[in-house]
C-alpha cells in the first residue's frame, strides 16, 4: 500500500501525465484519421476493368468488323452471375433489324449503370459504340454496335 | 474529506486511463507506421495488378510476376506482410501459372 505524501505525489505525476495525454490524443487521432485514410484507401480499378471487359466482348464478338447476327456475349467473358454486366446490340443501318444480347440477369448491375452515380454505390459502367458490318442471311449490311459493361466488385473497391 | 482509501482508488483509476490511452496511442502508432509504408493496401494492389494482366492478356502470351501471387480458378490471390486479397478475373482462356523463385510465370492459352 503506497500512503500519504509518496501517494500524494504518485497521484500529482499521474495526473500532469493524463493531462499531457490528453493534449496529445487528439492531435495524434487527427493525423492518424488524415494519414492513414490516404494510406489505407482502396483502390479503384473498376473503369480500367470496364475498358478491357468492352474490348474483349468487342473482340469475341466480331472478326475484322464483322458481326455475326447470331453473337452472343455470354460466351465472351468468365462471369460468376455478380461481379459483371454485359450487354451489347446491333442496329442495321440498311433495314430495320436490330438485335441485343444481354449477359445472366443481373438486374441489379443493370439499373445501377443506367442510373449511373446517382446512387451511392454505383457499379462502374462503360458504353462505347462502334461501326460494323452485319453479317445476315449471306449479306453484310452497315451497322452499328453498342456495348455497355458494368462492373459490381463494390466490397473490393470502394 | 476524503479518506486514504479514496486516494489509492483515485490513483488506480487514473493509472488505469493513462493505461488504456497509452495502448491506444501504442495501437496508432503501429498501425500509421503500417499505413504509411503502404503494407496495408501492397497485398490489394498485386492482386488487383495479377487480374487485370490476366485479363488483358492475349492467347499465346507468357508474363512474370515477381509478387507472392497466385492465379487460378477465376481468382489473383496475393500475400503481402501476412495480409492476403483476392480479385476475380474474366479471361476466359486456359490460364496456367507455375512458381519460379520469388514469383509467378502466368500462361494464357486459347
Amino acid at each position: 500500500m503506497i500512503h500519504g505524501k509518496k501517494a500524494q505525489a504518485i497521484s500529482k505525476g499521474v495526473m500532469v501525465a493524463l493531462k499531457i495525454l490528453f493534449i496529445i490524443m487528439p492531435i495524434i487521432l487527427f493525423v492518424a484519421l488524415t494519414v492513414g485514410s490516404v494510406f489505407s484507401s482502396k483502390q479503384d480499378v473498376r473503369p480500367l476493368e470496364a475498358v478491357l471487359l468492352s474490348k474483349q466482348i468487342l473482340d469475341c464478338i466480331s472478326k475484322q468488323g464483322i458481326i455475326n447476327e447470331t453473337f452472343d456475349v455470354n460466351s465472351c467473358y468468365l462471369d460468376d452471375g455478380v461481379s459483371y454486366y454485359a450487354n451489347a446490340t446491333i442496329y442495321s443501318m440498311d433495314s430495320q433489324f436490330s438485335k441485343s444480347s444481354t449477359s445472366k440477369a443481373n438486374t441489379e448491375l443493370e439499373t445501377g449503370c443506367r442510373l449511373g452515380n446517382i446512387i451511392s454505390k454505383a457499379p462502374s459502367c462503360l458504353n462505347q459504340t462502334s461501326y460494323v458490318l452485319i453479317s445476315r442471311a449471306g449479306r453484310l449490311e452497315k451497322g452499328k454496335l453498342e456495348i455497355l459493361v458494368g462492373v459490381k466488385k463494390y466490397d473490393e473497391n470502394i | 474529506m476524503r479518506g486514504k482509501r479514496g486516494e489509492e482508488q483515485e490513483l488506480l483509476w487514473n493509472v488505469i486511463i493513462m493505461f488504456i490511452v497509452l495502448s491506444t496511442l501504442a495501437y496508432l502508432f503501429f498501425w500509421m507506421s503500417g499505413a504509411s509504408s503502404g503494407a496495408l493496401i501492397k497485398s490489394q494492389v498485386d492482386s488487383k495488378q495479377g487480374a487485370l494482366m490476366t485479363d488483358s492478356a492475349r492467347p499465346g502470351t507468357t508474363f512474370f510476376i515477381n509478387r507472392t501471387i497466385s492465379i487460378e480458378n477465376g481468382k489473383a490471390n496475393a500475400v503481402s506482410d501476412k495480409i492476403s486479397s483476392e480479385y476475380s478475373y474474366f479471361n476466359l482462356n486456359k490460364i496456367s501459372s507455375k512458381t519460379i523463385g520469388n514469383g509467378i510465370e502466368v500462361a494464357v492459352e486459347k
